[in-house]
Formats: C-alpha cells, structure tokens, sequence
C-alpha cells in the first residue's frame, strides 16, 4: 500500500530529484496546512520554485546574504570562546549550575560531517546522558533524524541543552534583536515553529531508546541579541501549540496517500528536463497538471510558498474572494467569488436557500453604496 | 528571485531583458525621468554582467586588496606564525583564531588577520611532514578527547604536553577562564609597568571576559562607568575554575594515556577520521 | 470592514480600478510635509543603510551609510538624518497662538504641527526603532554622539508613539492614507506595497493596473519601498559595492574610497528614487480628496500634544522610558482604544460612506420621518418645562439599537441629541422613534430648524460619548513625564563597538 502511494508520488515528480523535507519547509506546513496542491508538492519532493518560475510565474523568495552573514556571524558569536555568552544567558534563563558547563561539538564527527555518523554519535551521547550515564550540558548542532512520509529527514537545532535532573531543551539562536524585552512576534513564530520540528525529532530519537517524551521540554529557549548590541539575551518561548500542530501535519503527510488517489493517473509535474539543463515541458501543460490538484490560495501564501504568484494567478482568474484575504471574506460567508457576490448584490443572479439572508444583505449594502455615490458630496458634509 | 538566486549570471542576463522592456515601456509614454534612471540601472547591470564574465581572470586582482593590509608588516618584522606562538603563550591554553587576534591586538605591536591564521595552519603541518622536528615549535590543532582527531577551530603549541591540547567536555569553559585570568595578569602587569598602561584593546578584552563570568564585573548603579578591576576577574575566574578544574584534569588524562599510544605525528596533528563504532562500543 | 466596504473591494476587482472607500479624505495632509523613505539593512534591526527626505519633491536629500554595520557611521547617519528632522519640528515651533485652556494645561497652542511621511507601515517601525536606538545616547565619555542624536531620539519616539493613536497626524503611512480612502482588489498586505496600491489607483499612463501591479512586484522594475532592499539587489549590487567601500578603506585610497561612496550614492539612489517620486505622486492624489470637516478639530488635539511635548522638551527633557510601568501600559491602552473608538465615530459622521458602513450592521440608520410630535413638552424632575419633541423615522436598515442609545444625528445642527424609544420592525423596513433631548436651544419653544420635519431624510448613529476636550496633557498619562534612568540597565555599547563576533 505504502509502496504504491511512494510510487505515484514518484510520478508526479517525475525526473527530477527528489527534495526532502527542511526543519524550514517542516515549519511551513504550519501555515496553509489544508492546501492540497502544497501538500502534494511537499509529499513527492517537487521543486516549487522551478515549478512555478517554469509555469510562467516565479516568485521572489530568498534571503538577503547580509541577513545570512549577520545570522552566522551571530550564532558564531554566542558560541565562541567555549560557548562563554551562551554560557551567561543560559544560567540566567535556564538556571544552569555552575558545574554545567560540558561542551560537545556534533559539527562532525572526526572530522567526519556526514549527517549519518554526526546522527548515530548525536542519538549515542544524547541517550546516555538521558539516562544519566553521560554528564554532559550542551550539544552544538546534535543532527537528529526525522521519518516523514516515509523518507528520512535531517535535522540540526542551533544547540541543545540538557539540565542535570531535568530535560532537554531545544535552543534557537535567531539574529533578530529582542528590544526592551520585546521581539517581532511573527519572527518569533517562525523561530518557534522551527524549533517545534527539533523538539518532535529529539523526542522520536528518544523514543527509540524507551525514553519518554517529557525528556524535552516544549519550552525553546530563543537566544537573540539584546536591544541593538551584539551581546546575547535569551527568552523562553512556549511551544506546546507549535508542537502540536506540527504533529498533526506529520499525520496528515503519512496520510498522502488519500489525497494522491484522487487525482488522476497519468498526472505529473515532470518538467521534462533535457540534457542541457532545459525545461522542455510546455508551460500551459504544465499550468494545466497543476489546475488538477485543488489549491487554497490566502494572501498570505505570498509570504510563504514559492506557488503563490501562480495559485494568485488562478484566484485571480476566476474572480474568487480568496484574493482579497479574510477582512472580505468574513464579509461574504458561503460566496466565493466575486461575480456571484455582485450578482446577488444586484438582484442579477437569484439566490439559493441557503444564501438568501446573505443576499439580502448584499443588495441593501449595495443600495446604500449606490445612495451615497449618487449624491456627490455625501450626506454628512452638510453637517 | 529564486531562480536567480542560483546563478547570478541569469539573473543579470534576464535583468537586463526586464530593464530594457521597461525602457521601451517609459520611453513609449514619455516618462523621460523613469527611462533615464531605467538606463542608468542598466548600466549598471551591464556592468555586473562584465565583471562575472571576466571573473576567472580577474580573480588574482580582486582579491589583492584583502590580503594586502595583512602583508603590510607594520611596527614588527615578526612572522605570523611567531606573534601566534607568543599570543598562545601568553594564554597557555589551546584558543581559537578570533581570540588570538583580539589578544594580539590587545597586547603586541604589528598586524595580525584571521586570514593570515588559517593559510598558517596548513603549512605548519606540511612543514612537520617534510622535516619532522625541524623546528623549534609547531602550530597545532587541538584533540577531541574522544576520538582524538584534530579540532581544527583551536591552536595549541606542539611544546605543550599531549593533555594541555586535549579539549574534553569541560575544557573549553576551563581554557575560557584560565584565558580570562593570564589576560587578567598581562593587563595588570601592563598596569604596573608605569608608562602607557594597558591599551584601551586590552581593557576592552578584559571587559568582554568579565561580563560572562559570575562576579568578575563591578556591580551597582553606574558600573558600567567604572573600568573591569584585573584582580576582580583572577579571583572570579579562579573561583569557577575549581568548580570545573579536577572533573577536566580526570577527563585530559584519560585521553592522554590513549594518545600515547599513537605516533608522534598523530600526537600533534590528531588521527584521521575517526572510528565511530569504535564510540559505540566505549559508551 | 462591512459589507458595503466589501463590496467596494468587489468593484474594485470587477472594473481592475481602485474605487472610493470614504467621500473624505480623514487625515490631515500639511501643505509642507516632510517625507522620509528610510532603507535598512537586511538582518539586522537598527542598521540604516539610506534614507531621503524633503519637503519637496525637487529637492531631496539623500543620506547613505556607506558600512551600515560601523557604528560610527551610523550615529553619523542618524546625526545627518536629526539635523533634517530637527529643522522642520523647529519650523513649527514659531508661532503659538492662546486658548481657552480648560484644565492647567498651556494656554497657547502653536499653530502648526509637524508631519512626517513614510511609504508603509515597515517606514514607521524604522523610525520607531531608530528613535530607541538613539534617545539613551550619551554625548559625552566612552562613545560620544552628536547633541541632535538623542534629541532626534526622544522626538522620533513621540512621534512614533503619537501614531499610533487612531485620527493623529503627525507621522503617517502614505500606504494606509491610501488604502484608507480606495478600495483596490487585493489584500491588505499586498496594499501595503506603494507601488501596487498606486497601481490601483492611478497606473501611469498608458499602463494597465494588471501591468502596473505586475510590475509592482518586480524589483527590477520597481525597487521595493523598504525599508527593507529586495534580496536579489542585495546580493548582485550592494554587497559588493560595499565590499570595495570596505577595501578602499582598509588600502587608505582616498581615490578608491571617494569613487567607492560615490558608486554607493548612485546605486542607493536609483533603489530610492522611484519611491520618492511615488511618494509624492501619491501625495498629489491625497490632496485631491477633500478633508474631512473634523479632521480640524483632530488637528487641535495634535497642536495639544505637540506643545505639550515642544515644552517639555524646553524644560530639559529626559528620554521616554523603555517601557511603560503596568499601570501606564494600561493607561495607554485605554487612550487607544477611546481614540479608536472616537476616530471611527468621527468618521461616521464626517462621511456618509463609512455611515453606510455602520448602517450596513444595523449600528446606525438613516430614514424618512414618517411621524412627528413637534411641540411635545415635559416636566423634569427639577420642575422646569423644557420640550422633547419626538419623530418617527422609517428605515430599509437593519437597525439594531436597542431603546435607550443616545443618538446624534449629522443631519441635523451641531449638538442635536436623541433618544431612542422604540423601534418596530415591519416587513422590509423599520420604524424608530426617537425622542429630541438636546440641541434645541434654551426655551421651551425648540429654535427653527433644530426638530427634523414630516418627509425629511435623516440619519443617526450613536453618540460615542464624544469629548470635545482633548485628553492631553493629562499629567500622569504622559509616558515621557515618567521616564526614569534611575532604573535602567547600564545601556553601555562598550560590549557593541567591537567583538570578537564582528560579521568579517
Ligand atoms: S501558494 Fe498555492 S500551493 Fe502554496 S499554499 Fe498557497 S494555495 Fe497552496
């Protein structure tokens, strides 16, 4: 069973390599989570980008490299010097003793980064020193080892602390300042996502040892500089929701399997890449194999997947509310286009049952618009 | 874009196409202000189109002004390698090259880079191999008390003994604090030698490592305002020190007996890739 | 948002044109604004990397932080950008003029304010953020700053804190201006880009709004508005054109490093440029819709704030606390939330769209006068006669004012009051019957004209308790009053000037 649904993800790949999952990409499922064509993308491991830049609409996504190189250059910082900043803000926040200073380097192994081996000596330090058999403090970018839908993922938390007699906890360091104790919630939401994917994987490492989940804490520690200094402040951010919600996303990619057989046999999203390099599928073929799969376009899909210019294309085209985002949309409840909200509010088109209060509605709203523009001026001006 | 984001090349090229559409598109409507600062971009994609298509060539001279500064030997004709070696005795414990530079910088005359520091490393091994112990020191990484590979971000002295360039759970934060108390002493000294006293480097130094150690920074109202007292910084320092010193001690020695084991030039330069199955078994 | 400014939206994506949202414009738009369009730089909060500003649109001045992640160079941006900033609140504080102060706050006013303009909601937060970053500055001991730097610090952050107070004036996004007044056919966020919001409204010429949005999103065509610098520029243009500024300084070439800053200028201004020209394009348009008849009784209590805040400043201000004590928090909230609460009131009556907003939900009404008893005339309690006439109006709205809300009426004189006694829906339309409870005049006899008549239209909506005081000064509910250093944390930047952790 499972087998057939790999392969018919295979097929709506089609050649290109397969693309795993991210802690990043895990974190937006977050947001849409009930798109079909996203999930679908997600699940065969398609390129979004090259799909929509090859359907005719790609979309601005990427980092600036200033952001990138301030974002290294910040982690680097709190952890220089045996990690002598992490150090002071972690037994601030977490209270560490002062004997908890332990240090483990999980960049490589040897001098070996291959994330198999770093993945093997990270679950073999991390378990032990869960059972208390290894008594260390602080794991620099243990890599943890995530199945989703059935294909291994990897995945590197910034650091990972563990305080003796209590649990793990994932800590994020992030570049973004804390100003007068105060972030940008939507970056802290990001930030907590995120760490919400380590906080699953480390508990499913444990897992397999027999280790239950209250081994790691759903509280991350968000370690950010603090005002417009470089020096660092940590904050701790509660990720119960994330985390549940995240493992309800997971679920629902081991379910795929529903989505994928309702869509038709033959249907791929295989660019056709020849030998040079070059996309050789037409793009309206391709346009049309996307139409096939039902998408759930919202603005803020601009925001976070690289399908958006395309799926907006679409909305646009068939006048749907989606486009205008949800102040409009409450508005409108149970109409989903335009055209048919105009033409109810016109008395154009007649109403079912179940929209006749709606339209009613509509054609009153319209009639005081039509009242107000017809006089110019406005009646309050005479006031 | 993200298709661009990979190769900068189509990017430029497919730029270029935008901008001159957007010419036509301003010239069309007589927006003369929009077009002439649409051809000024222009220009200036076309420009970064010839320094990627000249790249290969051009290489050599681009990257002359970074290494220039560091080849300028102000002050002292010193090597490199020499103003690391008297950095690293001066702290006594393995550091990284970011530290070596800020306590250079701190304490010694002449011109010190990060750059200079990792090109270093290299040839001190290749020396080693070509002549071993030919000369009176050599730069050195550190060893993973586990597998004893090099740890590459660190520096020791091949002098010192196989324990003193062991980096076990502990030691970064032992080799933090005693680093704080050695910097703690020159400023001091430095103090005490009348003259100029320390430089505002090294008091800046001496400042960075007060503030993540417990204690070893004034407190109470306008502390800030008041310089980082040296023995203030010994005593705080030397206070964690013990907390952490003999758990390290047990952790270097055991390694080290494990080192003994392997020939002089693994000593200094650490075991190739490490046996992880080997970890599995011990732990 | 209600169903008619929804359907303003659908219009809007039917005709692929932006359409009116209000008859008025409601903010106050000076004849001599000053715009900023502020750039950082990505990554990192508090970096500036340009900004220009002007009062006009032919003379701009563009400042550029040539390293944005030298501090030096960014307190020198910040004491350029001041000296800007402080010459036009300094044009303002000229002339006072006396008023009838009510409680013990200054008996004069100065007759202008201040106003600031910005392209987006992004614009706001730099300035917010740079005042943080500048009014603790010292400008004496370690890391000394030019005297404008602070002082531009604690007038940013007042400015900064007064918009965000609903109906204020005094430093504004031209986006939400904008999107205050037309109605487009995309999202709220995607307003809040100026080019595609002018898109909308006014796509130059010959351009379609299609291809005007299109090209909107495109940064090769049209530079972002900021304050952010699109990601691809970037990597293709700026981050090396900094790296050679960095290498001709590191050399000592003072050729290669004026050549250098001179490029920087050229590319920063290309990215700036068409942004600046939006800006006041947009602010053409703006002046084009009328002002709303209170946005000048709004405008006093700017005036109010304003010299309230000027004078403090005289006095030898201390900078804003970092955050307010729980108290003041709560006191603050509720000051926005009032102003809110106000602003849409005002907004209500001013314009007969955004009443049909309130109409729409049944929140206010608007009819014929189907019955009238003119002469009615009651005892008080008191013993004096005084006349409360009552009407009937018949309105299609869905009314949902329970008897009891007191009404006012933009219909009808200033101060006109009522009285909602009952309200009797029937069929498709609704009968209501207010009683008359104010605005008469003192007799028993109503003054002419302050009773609506049989066969009149007339519209109501509820009184929101509307003060004619402005709420400032009001001693203890001014943040800046309560700033203390005592109970700061040493703010040195000692730790921030250089680091091991230095980004190269
Ligand atoms: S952009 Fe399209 S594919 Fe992506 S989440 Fe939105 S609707 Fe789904």
């Amino acid at each position: 069973m499972k087998a057939a649904v790999d392969e018919r993800l295979d097929g709506l790949r089609g050649s290109a390599p397969r693309l795993t999952y991210s802690a990043r990409s895990l974190a937006a499922l977050e947001n849409n989570p009930r798109c079909t064509l996203r999930a679908v993308l997600d699940a065969s491991g398609s390129d979004k980008a090259a799909i929509a830049a090859h359907a005719g609409f790609p979309t601005p996504f990427g980092q600036s490299p200033f952001a990138i190189a301030r974002g290294n250059a910040f982690e680097a910082l709190v952890k220089a010097n045996g990690c002598a900043e992490l150090i002071r803000v972690l037994r601030e926040t977490l209270k560490l003793t002062l004997p908890e200073v332990a240090y483990q380097d999980l960049n490589d192994v040897g001098g070996n980064a291959s994330p198999e081996v770093r993945c093997t000596r990270t679950r073999q330090l991390l378990v032990n020193t869960a059972l208390g058999k290894f008594p260390g403090t602080l794991y620099d970018h243990p890599m943890l080892r995530l199945q989703v839908g059935g294909h291994t993922v990897f995945l590197e938390p910034d650091l990972v602390a563990f305080r003796i007699e209590d649990r793990f906890h994932v800590v994020e360091i992030k570049s973004f300042p804390i100003i007068d104790d105060q972030a940008d919630p939507a970056q802290v939401k990001a930030a907590t996502t995120q760490a919400s994917a380590y906080v699953i994987a480390l508990r499913a490492m444990l897992a397999e040892a027999g280790i239950g989940p209250d081994a790691v804490s759903d509280t991350i520690v968000l370690v950010a500089p603090k005002d417009f200094t470089n020096s660092p402040t940590a904050a701790f951010v509660d990720a119960r929701k994330q985390v549940a919600t995240l493992t309800r996303q997971l679920t629902r990619i081991e379910r795929i399997g529903d989505l994928v057989s309702l869509l038709p046999e033959e249907l791929t999203f295989d660019l056709a890449v020849d030998e040079a390099g070059k996309a050789q599928r037409p793009a309206e073929e391709l346009a049309a194999a996307l139409d096939q799969v039902p998408a759930l376009y919202r603005p803020d899909c601009l925001s976070h997947c690289e399908m958006a210019f395309f799926c907006r294309s679409r909305a646009r085209a068939c006048a749907s509310l989606d486009v205008l985002g949800p102040t409009v949309r409450e508005q409108l409840g149970g109409i989903d286009t335009a055209t048919m909200a105009l033409g109810l509010a016109r008395g154009e088109l007649t109403a079912d049952v179940d929209q006749a209060e709606m339209a009613a509605a509509l054609r009153h709203a319209a009639r005081l618009r039509a009242e107000v523009l017809g006089q110019p001026g406005g009646a309050g001006a005479a006031a | 874009m993200v298709w661009s984001m990979s190769d900068p090349l189509d990017a430029l090229e497919t730029r270029i196409s935008q901008l001159r559409r957007a010419i036509r598109d301003a010239t069309a409507t007589g927006d003369a202000e929009r077009a002439a600062e649409l051809r000024a971009q222009l220009r200036r994609a076309e420009r970064a189109w010839d320094t990627l298509v000249d790249t290969d060539d051009a290489s050599e001279e681009t990257r002359a002004p970074q290494s220039a500064p560091a080849l300028r030997v102000g002050g002292s004709m010193l090597p490199a390698r020499e103003h690391v070696h008297r950095v690293l005795m001066l702290l006594g414990v393995p550091a990284a090259p970011k530290l070596i530079v800020s306590v250079h910088d701190a304490f010694f005359p002449g011109e010190l880079t990060s750059a200079k520091l990792s090109s270093l490393r290299r040839d001190e091994e290749r020396s080693y191999r070509a002549a071993p112990g030919s000369r009176p020191y050599y730069l050195c990484p550190a060893l993973a008390y586990d597998l004893l590979s090099p740890v590459r971000a660190l520096i020791t002295v091949s002098t010192w003994t196989v324990e003193q360039r062991i980096i076990g759970p502990l030691s970064p934060r032992v080799d933090y604090l005693a680093s704080a108390i050695r910097v703690a002493e020159a400023v001091q000294a430095a103090a005490g030698s009348g003259e100029t006293g320390p430089s505002p480097a090294a008091l800046r130094l001496l400042w960075r490592f007060a503030a993540s150690i417990p204690d070893a920074a004034p407190t109470g109202p306008s502390s800030h305002e008041r310089p980082v007292d040296p023995r203030q910084v010994m005593d705080a320092a030397g206070a964690e020190l013990q907390v952490h010193i003999d758990a390290d001690r047990a952790d270097r020695a055991a390694a080290g007996r494990r080192a003994h084991r392997l020939t002089d030039a693994q000593q200094l330069f650490g075991t190739p890739l490490g046996d992880v199955s080997k970890l599995e078994a011990e732990a | 948002m209600s169903k008619v400014s929804a359907m303003a939206h659908l219009e809007a994506m039917e005709q692929m044109r932006a359409v009116p949202l209000t008859v008025f414009r409601h903010r106050r738009l000076s004849i001599k604004p000053l715009v900023i369009v502020p750039l950082t730089m990505a990554g990192e909060a508090g970096a500036p990397l340009a900004a220009m500003a002007g009062t006009a649109r032919t003379a701009p001045k563009l400042l550029v932080v040539d390293q944005p992640r030298n501090r030096d160079q960014r307190f020198a941006f910040a004491a350029d950008l001041g000296r800007i900033v402080m010459d036009y609140i300094n044009s303002h504080r000229l002339h006072r003029r006396d008023v009838t102060s009510r409680g013990d706050g200054p008996t004069s006013r100065y007759s202008d304010a201040p106003q600031i303009l910005v392209p987006n909601p992004g614009g706001i937060k730099v300035l917010a953020d740079l005042g943080r970053m500048c009014r603790f500055r010292k400008t004496d001991g370690d890391y000394p700053v030019q005297p404008v730097v602070p002082l531009l610090g604690m007038w940013l952050t007042f400015l900064a804190e007064s918009a965000e107070q609903a109906g204020t004036s005094m430093l504004l996004p031209v986006t939400g201006m904008l999107g205050e007044h037309w109605a487009t056919g995309q999202s709220v966020m995607e307003d809040q880009n100026l080019a595609s919001i002018m898109g909308w409204i006014a796509p130059a010429d010959g351009v379609s709004v299609e291809q005007a949005i299109a090209d909107a999103e495109n940064p090769a065509v049209c530079p972002p508005a900021g304050p952010a610098t699109s990601p691809e520029f970037d990597k293709t243009y700026l981050a090396p054109a900094v790296k050679r500024f960095d290498d001709a300084r590191a050399l000592g070439d003072p050729t290669a490093i004026t050549a250098a800053e001179t490029d920087l200028r050229e590319l920063i201004g290309e990215q700036i440029k068409p942004t600046w020209r939006l800006m006041w394009s947009a602010i053409s348009l703006l002046r084009a819709v009328p002002e709303a008849p209170r946005t000048a009784a709004r405008f006093e209590r700017d005036l109010a704030s304003f010299t309230a805040y000027s004078d403090y400043q005289d006095e030898g201000a201390l900078p804003q606390r970092k955050r307010d004590a729980a108290i003041g928090a709560a006191r603050r909230l509720s000051r926005l939330e009032r102003a809110q609460a106000d602003f849409e009131a005002d907004m209500a009556f001013d314009d007969s769209l955004v009443l049909a907003d309130l109409r729409s939900v049944g929140e206010a009404f608007a009819g014929t006068v189907t019955a009238a008893e003119t002469d009615r005339v009651v005892t008080t309690a008191k013993n004096r006669r005084v006349p409360r006439p009552r009407i009937t109006v018949t309105t299609d709205d869905p009314v949902r004012l329970a008897p009891g809300v007191i009404l006012i009426s933009p219909s009808m004189p200033n101060n006109h009051k009522a009285l909602i006694i009952s309200s009797a829906p029937d069929e498709e339309s609704t009968q209501i019957t207010v009683e008359i409870t104010g605005g008469m005049g003192r007799g028993v006899v109503p003054q002419k004209g302050t009773v609506p008549s049989l066969g009149q239209r007339i519209a109501y909506l509820p009184d929101p308790g509307w003060r004619p005081t402005p709420v400032f000064p009001e001693p203890d509910s001014i943040p800046w009053t309560h700033s203390s250093l005592a109970d700061e944390d040493p703010d040195t930047d000692t730790d921030a000037a250089e680091g091991w952790g230095d980004a190269d």
